[in-house]
């Protein structure tokens, strides 16, 4: 068997299966965030984010994410093989095809952790409920207090 | 003396549909690793406020921002039905050489439509 240790799964037959069971779920991903836009012409904001912020929704999108990283690396790996070779770029062609594969994860993993920050939202409370009724926190009273002073 | 060398059919001066269909759907796929990033922008927008859903949708109003969300859809638009048609011929559904031609057609034909849907829907 023939194994490559920059390939996604080690062997060429599971990244081939990979990549057609995260083609699915993608496409399936794709076709339900369209249906909705064509379902909901009217849109609005509200709306949207209520029904992408449903716990369906957000196990979905998860997957689709996860299923777009393995997808796009193991797609991009195989352009990249097929171009970034010594026929086209002499001996360099290894340092161009790691720089490549590299840059192709560095993108991936922005990718990974922007789309997870925006499907679960909020973090560091950037994101304030939308319809702006934010309930009163109990220790709201606190905020904003000097630091009790230290007993120098 | 017969050579058993394979020989060179420098194939350079005809495309025939079924590469052409092939070639698409790696250029699509490329492109959708570069438009993933504005749609993870767009929904970023969307997602985050009354605000932010405004200023998304104002920016597929201006002319540069919608044509990269037509390009962008339509490249997805490709990749997914020359995609849906690679899974069917893994399962050597329309893998002969005439339904091969037949599938390149309509999925370039499909595609075509739905671009065209999409500009309709954003124009
Ligand atoms: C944003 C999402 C997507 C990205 C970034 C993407 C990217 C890619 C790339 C770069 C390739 C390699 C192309 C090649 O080697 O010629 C590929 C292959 C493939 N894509 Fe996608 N793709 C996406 C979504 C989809 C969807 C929704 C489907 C649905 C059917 C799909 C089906 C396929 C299949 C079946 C292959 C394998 C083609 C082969 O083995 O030659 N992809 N994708
Ligand atoms: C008579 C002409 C041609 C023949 C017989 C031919 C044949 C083939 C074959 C047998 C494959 C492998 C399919 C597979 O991966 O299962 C292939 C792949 C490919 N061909 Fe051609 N080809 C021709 C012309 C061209 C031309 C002119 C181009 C580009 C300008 C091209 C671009 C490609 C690409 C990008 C792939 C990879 C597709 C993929 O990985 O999914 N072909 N071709």
């Amino acid at each position: 068997m023939v194994t490559n240790v920059t390939s996604f799964g080690r062997s060429g037959l599971s990244d081939f299966v990979l990549q057609r069971v995260s083609a699915v779920v993608l496409g399936a991903f794709g076709l339900c965030v369209g249906g909705w836009f064509a379902v909901n012409p009217e849109g609005g904001h509200a709306a949207f984010a209520a029904w992408f912020s449903s716990t369906p929704m957000v196990v979905f999108a998860t997957l689709a994410v996860g299923a777009l990283v393995a997808h796009a690396w193991i797609g991009m790996w195989t352009v990249g093989t097929d171009y970034l070779r010594p026929h086209y770029f002499g001996r360099a062609s290894t340092v161009v095809r790691l720089a490549y594969q590299g840059a192709t994860a560095a993108l991936l993993f922005l990718y990974l952790i922007w789309a997870l920050a925006v499907i679960w939202g909020g973090l560091n409370g950037s994101t304030p409920p939308a319809t702006g009724e934010m309930p009163a926190l109990p220790h709201a009273s606190a905020v904003g207090e000097a630091p009790p002073a230290e007993g120098s | 003396m017969t050579s058993e060398r394979p020989v060179e059919i420098a194939p350079t001066s005809y495309l025939p549909v079924t590469a052409v269909a092939s070639i698409t759907h790696r250029i699509t796929g490329v492109a959708l690793f570069a438009g993933t990033a504005y749609l993870l922008f767009l929904l970023d927008l969307a997602l985050d406020s009354e605000a932010g859903f405004a200023r998304a949708a104002a920016l597929i109003e201006t002319g540069l921002g919608k044509f990269a969300l037509w390009i962008t859809l339509a490249a997805l638009a490709y990749h997914f039905i020359a995609g849906v048609r690679h899974l069917l011929l893994d399962f050597h559904v329309g893998d002969s050489l005439a339904g091969a031609r037949r599938g390149a057609w309509t999925t370039l034909g499909l595609s075509f439509l739905a671009a065209a849907a999409a500009g309709a829907w954003l124009w």
